[in-house]
């Protein structure tokens, strides 16, 4: 996930938005208790959305406290305290960000990410999620060899590739769930996964094209189109149009998770339908633009 | 009736990657879509429906291997494979879309028509692959313009994403501004005035 997963804030209630300023410096508080001192520098909103599924989940009970930081040291803020929940966000988010700068080292190799890996290598370490880390690794590398296949064929079904994005992340959401609660939150993160993975590919298609590395969108008719690093107006439609399916398809999740905090809900509801309803405008512009 | 490899602008050698190329370049040229509110939107149609019948008798040809220009009528390849499209669509209407998508699958590349790809369409939106899909249905869209079926499950799938944005979508409230933001602007300015001899706030 790369930071496209957060919420629109001019929509969120005050509570709604204290309570995710709570759960996204409780998190990163917990970062630096849990993982390592410096992880806390691998926070996302993306691992804040995590730890919000997992809450609404687990149904975990929670503690909000007004707290001071080094980067705020002047007005106490709210924090949530430590939880399970929390924990494993946390150690997902250091996990994710050693993939992240895993994956871009071997994308480009620069001297600057060479320097990073070593301590990426360490944050993955520090995760400790070993058992999810393997299925998470084995996934993203299936991901990986796909993109290589379909580079090397000149052919490429985004959905394809898409699925594969989405497995790699639907076992995080689910991870030590069980019956209905696994059901859910595992659609919800192959939606995500999938969701974020068409993102990506719309956000990065002009630095592709450029460099000329792999991207999904340059296969296929959009490798003719004369304007090259831009989507052709009937891709970019249908882009659109599936990016919103699959934020309605994970809404539909949403819907389904048994939760007494009606407000993570509706940050969470937030979340799909307005933040990154805005990321995709952003990215793409609005259908009929 | 026309020469089909004239009608496409393609030699006779040219292989079937080219012979794609050629007809969607055309397919695209003359959509009826680009011609809507066209009073030539009937020559278009024409002209369309031509090339649609052109490319289908190269690859029938190629596909069985006949000497070009030995098949003397046109037929749809939707016609010509009904049998087994009627038997993927009872599938796909029973919920079976695994054994639908492996029908599909084992139809060979140079018998794919509009039909095929208005099926496997269906049953990547079943799957929830809607970028695939939408691209299947244009696809057969292209191929037959005037088949409403595959134009109705185009729509479908655009008009749903449409509602969706539409049931959420709100105005930004991008570039307000808060209280504190206010107040550090009109303080900064009050020391600029200041250093210039003046002053924008008297008590401070």
């Amino acid at each position: 996930m790369f930071g496209y997963i957060r919420p629109f804030v001019p929509q969120l209630r005050v509570c709604e938005h204290e309570c995710w300023r709570a759960v996204y410096c409780g998190l990163c508080k917990c970062m630096g208790r849990h993982v390592c001192a410096d992880s806390a520098l691998a926070l996302s909103y993306d691992a804040a959305f995590l730890a919000l599924v997992r809450l609404a989940a687990t149904g975990e009970k929670t503690e909000i406290s007004a707290r001071r930081c080094i980067l705020h040291p002047t007005k106490k803020r709210l924090v949530m305290e430590p939880n399970d929940s929390l924990r494993f966000s946390a150690s997902v988010g250091a996990l994710l960000a050693y993939h992240k700068i895993a994956d871009d080292f071997s994308d480009e190799r620069t001297l600057f990410r060479l320097l990073l890996l070593p301590e990426a290598k360490r944050l993955r370490r520090k995760a400790g999620l070993s058992e999810l880390d393997a299925i998470v690794t084995e996934r993203l590398g299936a991901l990986y060899e796909a993109e290589r296949v379909a580079q090397k064929e000149h052919g490429a079904s985004l959905d394809k590739l898409a699925e594969l994005a989405g497995a790699a992340l639907s076992p995080i959401f689910a991870y030590r769930l069980e019956g209905s609660a696994a059901r859910v939150t595992a659609e919800l993160g192959r939606r995500v996964g999938r969701w974020v993975y068409i993102a990506d590919a719309a956000h990065d298609l002009e630095k592709d094209f450029r460099k000329k590395r792999f991207n999904p969108f340059l296969f296929g008719a959009a490798q003719e189109n004369p304007e090259g690093g831009k989507l052709s107006a009937a891709d970019r439609e249908a882009a659109i149009a599936a990016m919103a399916l699959e934020r309605r398809a994970a809404e539909a999740a949403i819907n389904l998770i048994e939760c007494a905090d009606a407000g993570i809900i509706s940050i969470l509801r937030n979340i799909i339908t307005l933040g990154m309803g805005s990321v995709e405008e952003k990215l793409l512009g609005s259908s009929g633009a | 009736m026309k020469d089909p490899y004239k009608v496409l602008g393609v030699s006779r050698d040219a292989t079937d990657e080219e012979i794609k190329k050629a007809y969607y370049e055309l397919a695209r040229k003359y959509h009826p879509d680009n011609y809507q509110d066209s009073p030539l939107f009937d020559l278009v149609e024409e002209k369309m429906k031509e090339i649609n019948e052109a490319y289908e008798q190269i690859r029938r040809e190629r596909a069985s291997g006949e000497k070009p220009g030995s098949s003397g009528s046109y037929r749809a390849s939707s016609q010509e494979y009904s049998p087994i499209y009627a038997e993927i669509r009872r599938r796909i209407n029973a919920g079976d879309f695994i054994t639908a998508e492996a029908m599909l699958n084992e139809i060979p590349d140079g018998e794919r028509g509009a039909e095929w790809h208005f099926l496997r369409g269906c049953v990547l939106t079943q799957k929830g692959w809607y970028y695939d899909a939408q691209k299947e249905f244009e696809s057969a869209c292209y191929m037959d313009p005037g088949n409403t079926e595959y134009r109705t499950a185009l729509n479908n799938i655009r008009n749903s994403a449409a509602a969706y944005n539409r049931t959420y979508r709100t105005d930004t409230f991008g570039g307000g501004i808060s209280v504190c933001d206010a107040c550090t602007a009109l303080l900064c300015a009050d020391c600029l005035c200041e250093c210039c001899g003046s002053d924008l706030i008297s008590c401070c």
